[in-house]
């Protein structure tokens, strides 16, 4: 989950930004309001959950490690 | 009339104006920056008519003294959104017969066009570049007769986005009108993160004009955004509504008794965000209706509790009717097209030249709207087949003309998928050149992508055998 979060952030999301691991701070890296709204509905595209804005935060949401988490738990049944 | 000069004159140069992290600047620094950079430009073109100068900055408060400064040395400013490609930046240029561009060092301009000057303002370096003399597409002396200030596209120039022309009259009769809703007054500390690219006039204009404060928020993350609103006791946000949905998440303490007015704008308010978002901060959003050949005309000042989803009723300054195909007024309950007579509204298209775009003083913008009996009016969907996804306008036929040009498509139609949060999305559908070897979604995306922004690209494919036609072999938009 985690190398495919990246590799879609690198190809469709952030493809000017540095290297990109499980821990890089993607605000950091450049993600904004548009960028966020695209990764949501990639998220949904390809892992099938849809995520919700409200969990949006620096907590859950700043790297792929925390993204993965989150979406492997709306995915838990 | 010159609108920056009318703002400049009326506040004290000592208040407050802008606020971007631990920048701030008052009117008089504004002021100053503004006629510096204005001084500047005008060194470098000839007397005797407006030239359009494209603006490619990042939001930021140089973007806000770059504007002033095109505008208030006569110039009418044309946005160049960061997100165009190369390609849309070409189209635009090319459309508005552009005289001059000004780009900052973090978003260089990749055209060929010379440098002819440089400097620095706000802290942030920037370029002019000369343009080429193009042709023209639209007739000079009419285009200056009308004191022009800005040419706004909703999109790319294809598709059915003509440019709109607004003059400096046109954004000072809109932003009056706006703010007998908006009742934005020197006390106001305006908290800002949409992109100024795509709202700027009845937005920041406005703000100066009223002299507010506006406080820049450049991080799209909740807690940013919150700790801001505190640190400088916000009270009017405008965001969209995926941005209320962000924030109504928020778990912590802040209540945010500052606040009071909420303006959800740039897509339909869904019900949940509404709802959440008055449970967590104890105020209503308050949802407007802002067209770019209009301004602000509709806002639900009054019914943001109990109805959230209404787009509100007309504001003081203008007349709303919706009508049937024939032009007759519908009934209550019954959606019609939004029409709107009012101050402010768009002086012509550029392209093609229409100077002329009113029929009676009435604005038809293509949005399906009901009235119910208590006057509210409310959003029902779209006449014309642009794709609104999160307040960013998509026309199918700019995608569609990409597509086509793909070596394995054969025709290809986008549609907007609805999505709760978004709005919609682009999806593409595909006849492929060969059905048993069609293209790969991925593949048409990258390839989207060199020629289209990011948000225009479609997030799903689907191959299909056959496209809806009309008799007469034109796309059918709605099936």
């Amino acid at each position: 989950m985690e190398q495919d979060l990246i590799e879609l952030i690198r190809s469709d999301i952030l493809d000017h930004a540095g290297p990109i691991t499980a821990e890089t701070d993607l605000f950091t890296a450049g993600l904004d309001s548009m960028g966020i709204m695209q990764l949501l509905l990639a998220i949904e595209d390809r892992f099938g959950v849809a995520m919700d804005p409200a969990d949006l935060s620096r907590e859950n949401f700043s790297t792929v490690e925390k993204i993965a988490t989150l979406v492997t738990g709306r995915q838990a049944p | 009339m010159n609108l920056i000069e009318e703002i400049l004159r009326r506040h004290p140069h000592g208040k407050l104006a802008i606020v971007s992290g631990d920048e701030a600047c008052s009117y008089g620094g504004l002021a100053a920056e503004a006629r510096e950079i204005a001084a500047l430009l005008r060194e470098h073109w000839s007397e005797g008519r407006a030239p359009r100068v494209g603006l490619q900055c990042p939001n930021g408060l140089s973007y806000i003294v770059l504007s002033m400064g095109i505008l208030l040395a006569g110039g009418c400013l044309v946005p160049l959104a960061e997100e165009l490609t190369e390609a849309e930046r070409g189209e635009i240029a090319a459309a508005t017969a552009l005289d001059l561009v000004v780009a900052t060092a973090g978003l260089p301009w990749q055209g060929r066009e010379e440098i002819v000057a440089a400097a620095r303002a706000a802290d942030t370096d920037w370029q002019l570049h000369r343009c080429a003399v193009r042709e023209l597409s639209f007739p000079e002396e009419d285009f200056q007769r009308l004191n022009p200030a800005f040419i706004r596209f909703s999109s790319g120039t294809t598709g059915a986005s003509k440019g709109v022309v607004l003059s400096h009259e046109t954004l000072l009769a809109r932003i009056t009108a706006a703010n007998e809703g908006l009742r934005i007054g020197a006390e106001d500390r305006v908290l800002w993160m949409l992109p100024m690219a795509h709202h700027f006039a009845v937005s920041i204009v406005l703000y100066l004009y009223a002299g507010a404060l506006t406080v820049l928020e450049h991080s799209p993350l909740r807690e940013d955004v919150l700790a801001t609103a505190e640190k400088n006791s916000a009270t009017v946000i405008y965001g969209s509504p995926f941005h209320f949905a962000m924030l109504a998440g928020d778990a912590g303490p802040f209540a945010w008794p500052t606040l009071r007015l909420a303006v959800a704008t740039a897509a339909a308010l869904p019900e949940v965000t509404a709802g959440n978002f008055l449970r967590r901060f104890g105020k209503p959003l308050t949802q407007g209706l802002g067209i770019i050949e209009v301004g602000l005309s509709v806002m639900n000042l009054d019914g943001g509790a109990d109805r959230p989803t209404a787009l509100g009723k007309a504001l003081p300054a203008y007349e709303v009717k919706l009508t049937d195909e024939a032009g007759a007024e519908v009934s209550d309950g019954a959606a019609g097209e939004f029409q709107v007579r009012g101050p402010g509204l768009l002086d012509a298209y550029l392209s093609p030249w229409n100077p002329q775009p009113l029929d009676d003083g009435w604005f038809a913008s293509g949005d399906l709207v009901e009235r119910d009996e208590e006057g509210y009016l409310f959003l029902r969907g779209r006449k014309k087949s642009v794709i609104n996804i999160a307040g960013m306008k998509v026309f199918p036929e700019e995608v569609e003309k990409v597509l086509n040009e793909h070596p394995a498509v054969r025709r290809s139609r986008v549609v907007g998928r609805e999505h709760p949060q978004m709005g919609q999305i682009p999806v593409g559908e595909i006849i492929p050149i060969d059905a048993a070897n069609p293209p790969k979604a991925v593949e048409l995306q990258r390839y989207c992508k060199t020629l289209l922004s990011a948000y225009k690209v479609p997030m799903q494919f689907k191959m299909v055998e056959e496209l809806p036609l009309t008799a007469s072999g034109k796309l059918k938009r709605v099936d």
